[in-house]
């Protein structure tokens, strides 16, 4: 059984905001094969679960791992791999592993602009929140609109978000804003089982619960960091945006269930040892980590389909309270990007360029211009990458650079982490109490659930403009702009 | 004295909600476990217990049979809108397989009537344990939400 340590490794300063553990910290079998980096200033490392550095350690015990195991600023304790942990295994020598990617395959964000200013919206806020409110399915056990037939569901696992815009559930100009287009090659729905089938069906463009959220939020002038990029964006001061965090609901949750199980039979057979039952992997070229990666890749699929269908709803929300149509209310995506993944990643590693399978779980990529991945429309500016924080204190957007490759894979952070038990969280207000603070503070918030909201409280995170900050000093990925909430809707 | 079925250990996750069960014999710590799970999604005093559900499954690792038989709980919350929150478990070992047969009884998942909280994503074997002491039984689990 594994024990909460109490004490930290010793830990390397590299630079003001990364340190190292020595692959000297963990001997014996399974023994570290390279170093673990943690990205923070030393506020946020020293603030970090000590459970951290014993997973991102563990980590660096896997087999075919290269370089370094790594950690984002907003890491906190997860399942095998930490919240926040990064990943890259040689795939002729290496694994795969669920727990490196989490439950909620292609967790994710999305950012839409709109032509409104704060002047516009303010008046007609309660009327538009409680709008969304209505038609964005939100909660547990709360169903999508669109009723799927079973080769409609197999279309989605395949074609992702660009079967939402082929059915008219979005722009063609949406594609080409979704990380990988919206559409995961390798996706194939025989390996998916018929539990994950039956419960992804009826959960099709719905938010989910926890800390998943759609956000009406606003740029004040004092949080335009980089005018340049923010122009190019098509971001302005006052301008109100959307966002909104959630994954491939109950059907990612099936698949990472199913295949954690397949794993952990099968572990002793392939003489692979582990230090923790939830990092469970398998060798990525044996057919049982090739079924699971064509599975995972059907729920990054959903998952983009997922945030396809809520932005479709969104811009008819906003189309209903405003008396026009999205497209006159300028209402283009920015980008979506996944943060929970596996990825076949071309990263140079020792001076020569290599195909890895790239994990992230609780990171986002944030690939620089040079990437051939992205779209011509940000060859110029480098990748957007949208960071959630909490639904009091703001969120993010940043974009990536070419260093980032060398320094993290291209990999940075995905919000702000939390530092707070949820029980905890309850006990300190009342989801009641905390929707009026937030009222008085300028953010009007509906949420299915009283309790849940008060489990999100903004103190339940860490502060997430250093989280944001050490990765700008990292020179990882570097601020745009920031926004604060004004309206949120969560399950 | 009503004996605690189970309680929320607070302090050993941060985003997520880890219990400890208890049952005086196998089958009333799958129960008790399968009351706390239904607690995290739901007040379960809110739920009713008409609609009936049964299932079998079977596992050479006790372990990972409660796993299975939680994650089972959130198939039907996602697949049939279903929350259970009283199960009646039958656990029998023979040669060395273990096989459960369960009775469950709840209600379909209604906004208006239920006191919603958390989903549940899965239920895990992080931190997991469980323990025989005497005659009564122990267990600890970390779901995701």
């Amino acid at each position: 059984m594994i024990q909460m340590p109490t004490t930290r490794p010793p830990l390397k300063k590299i630079s003001d905001v990364c340190w190292e553990i020595s692959p000297n910290y963990k001997k014996g079998k399974p023994e570290m094969l390279v170093p673990a980096r943690i990205f923070a200033t030393e506020k946020l490392l020293n603030q970090m679960d000590m459970a951290v550095f014993e997973q991102i350690s563990n980590v660096a015990c896997l087999p075919g791992i290269q370089k370094a195991a790594m950690c984002m600023p907003d890491a906190h304790w997860g399942y095998g791999f930490p919240i926040g942990g990064v990943a890259a295994f040689d795939p002729e020598t290496g694994i795969i592993s669920p727990g490196g990617i989490g439950y909620d395959i292609n967790c994710g964000m999305r950012l839409i602009r709109t032509d409104l200013t704060v002047e516009d919206v303010k008046p007609k806020l309660k009327p538009l929140v409680d709008y969304l409110f209505k038609t964005v399915p939100a909660g547990v056990g709360a169903h999508g609109f669109v009723k799927l037939t079973l080769p409609q569901h197999k279309e989605v696992m395949t074609d992702g978000a660009q079967w939402c815009i082929r059915n008219g559930y979005g722009w063609s100009e949406d594609k080409d804003r979704i990380e990988g287009f919206g559409r995961i090659e390798g996706a194939d729905p025989s390996k998916v089982s018929q539990k994950a089938v039956s419960r992804g069906a009826p959960e099709l463009g719905t938010l989910g619960s926890g800390n998943h959220y759609l956000e009406v939020q606003l740029i004040a002038a004092k949080n335009i960091f980089d005018k340049q990029i923010a122009k190019k964006f098509g971001l302005f001061e006052n301008q109100i945006v959307v966002m909104v965090h959630c994954g491939s609901r109950g059907f990612g949750h099936q698949i990472c269930t199913d295949y954690v199980n397949v794993f952990r039979e099968k572990m002793a057979g392939w003489g692979i040892k582990v230090r923790d039952e939830e990092l469970a992997c398998a060798p990525f070229r044996s057919k049982e980590a090739q079924d699971y990666f064509a599975a995972m890749n059907c729920a990054a699929n959903y998952g983009f389909a997922n945030r396809q269908l809520i932005l479709h709803r969104i811009r008819e929300g906003f189309s209903h309270i405003f008396g026009q149509d999205a497209e006159k209310l300028g209402m283009h995506l920015i980008y979506d990007v996944a943060h929970n993944i596996a990825k076949i990643e071309e990263h140079k590693i020792d001076g020569e360029k290599k195909e890895v399978v790239m994990h992230r779980k609780g990171a986002t990529r944030c690939f620089g211009p040079a990437r051939k991945e992205l779209p011509k429309l940000y060859r110029e500016t480098g990748q957007p990458v949208i960071v959630g924080g909490s639904m009091e204190t703001g969120s993010y957007l940043c974009v990536g650079t070419d260093e980032a490759d060398d320094l993290t894979f291209g990999s940075t952070m995905h919000g702000s982490g939390r530092t707070m038990s949820r029980a905890q969280a309850k006990r300190e207000g009342s989801g009641i109490d905390l929707q009026k603070k937030m009222e008085k503070e300028g953010i009007y918030v509906r949420s299915v659930s009283m309790a849940g909201l008060a489990e999100e409280a903004g103190r339940a995170y860490k502060p997430i403009n250093e989280v944001v900050d050490t990765m700008d000093i990292a020179g990882v990925s570097k601020k745009v702009v920031a926004f604060k909430p004004i309206g949120n809707v969560k399950g | 004295m009503v004996k605690e079925k189970f309680k929320v250990l607070e302090k050993l996750v941060t985003a997520d909600v880890a219990y400890e069960t208890y049952g005086k014999d196998l089958n009333e710590l799958f129960s008790n476990s399968a009351l706390a799970l239904c607690s995290a999604m739901v007040e379960p005093k809110t739920v009713a217990v008409k609609v009936p559900i049964k299932w079998k499954m079977q596992n050479k690792d006790l372990n990972t049979l409660l796993v299975d038989f939680l994650n089972e709980l959130v198939y039907y919350k996602d697949a049939e809108s279903l929350f259970l929150p009283k199960v009646k478990v039958k656990v029998v070992e023979k040669d060395g397989l273990y096989r459960l047969a369960a009775e469950a009884l709840g209600d379909k998942i209604d906004f208006h009537k239920h006191k919603l909280l958390a989903d549940v994503k899965a239920a895990t074997f992080h931190m997991f344990a469980m323990q025989k002491k005497g005659k009564a039984w122990i267990a600890r689990f970390v779901l995701d939400i």
